[in-house]
């Protein structure tokens, strides 16, 4: 398995991921829209940090996406999102969890964040768990905060990843 | 005082009091944040976006802005925010703000959330978003800065009971 940034050619393996996961039970809470990533690839900034995870064996294949957007607002204040995408396939192995944790690194040695959050919807008890695994805390839940595909409101878990300080 | 929808020609003294201490810290302004940047955000509105100023003595004294959000998922709710110019502060300003707010949200829009952010400190707006049914969902640690520290923010809600809608 490779880390390494996105490049413009695998948009059409990350709209496949997309259209795949989006057939599943839990609600992807993702604030981009990952049906139209050529324009998603094209629009990043250089606060955008987009990487992928994909086997290293030939032919190439991407497992997971991550994209870790520095909130150009308020980026003095060293907060960014984070959101993550696995391929169906491919989810239950950890590959997540290493692509985010490279993600974290990344945001906490490279770019100094301070704070990383992500909105998680309180059925996706997986994403919950692999974002408590590293170090996420629940920072609250938000009521009715996503409508469902079959037009329900779904609460959300709100949670941060924090640098830890040395006072 | 009248609540009126903001002007373009309102940016000069909105981004005066963006600018000022007290305000800056809560609203996420800068002391070098340019009057282009206000100018530019009244521009961007949608038509499903508002934006209000209180206006007392002939002077904009406050302003409330609910942007709808975007995400296809969450079109069924807004983040607001408002401020107050601290000379006018106490005097019932920000109350008119948000009460035209939220009857905005619900008799013109019908939406079935709003949420907005403020610094855990801020005990009189706290006071007053309650006042209207916002509950506190989320303590964000870290989310903002406030004189050169780190300092937490809440995430508040204000949901509408499910009979309410017109839909």
């Amino acid at each position: 398995m490779l880390i390494r940034p996105i490049k413009n050619e695998d948009a059409e393996q990350i709209i496949k991921i997309n259209e795949d996961i989006s057939s599943s039970n839990s609600i992807n809470l993702s604030r981009v829209d990952f049906t139209n990533t050529r324009k998603l690839i094209a629009s990043l900034s250089p606060l955008d940090h987009m990487l992928i995870m994909e086997t290293e064996t030939p032919p190439e294949e991407i497992c997971a996406v991550l994209l870790l957007r520095v909130d150009p607002q308020i980026y003095l204040r060293r907060l960014a999102t984070a959101e993550l995408m696995v391929a169906s396939k491919w989810q239950g192995q950890g590959i997540g969890k290493a692509l985010l944790m490279a993600a974290i690194e990344m945001a906490e040695k490279e770019l100094m964040m301070e704070r990383i959050e992500v909105e998680i919807s309180v059925d996706n008890v997986n994403a919950l768990k692999l974002c408590k695994s590293l170090g996420f805390k629940v920072e609250g839940r938000a009521k009715d905060w996503a409508l469902t595909n079959d037009g329900k409101y779904i609460d959300a878990y709100m949670l941060a990843w924090c640098r830890q300080t040395v006072r | 005082m009248i609540i009126r929808t903001a002007l373009i020609e309102d940016a000069k003294t909105i981004s005066a009091i963006r600018r000022q201490n007290g305000v800056r810290e809560g609203v996420l302004a800068l002391t070098s944040e340019r009057l282009d940047t206000t100018t530019d955000f009244l521009k961007s509105l949608s038509n499903d976006d508002r934006a209000f100023v209180a206006v007392e003595n002939q002077e904009v004294a406050g302003i409330a802005v609910m942007l709808k959000n975007t995400s296809p998922l969450r079109g069924h709710s807004a983040a607001v925010a408002i401020m107050v110019d601290p000379a006018y502060q106490g005097i019932g300003i920000g109350k008119a703000l948000m009460q035209r707010i939220v009857e905005e949200s619900s008799t013109i829009l019908n939406l079935h959330r709003l949420e907005l952010l403020v610094l855990t400190d801020n005990t009189p707006a706290i006071q007053l978003y309650k006042k209207f049914g916002f509950v506190i969902e989320a303590t964000r640690k870290h989310a903002a800065v406030k004189n050169g520290i780190f300092v937490d923010e809440y995430l508040m809600g204000l949901v509408r009971p499910k009979e309410a809608e017109q839909c």
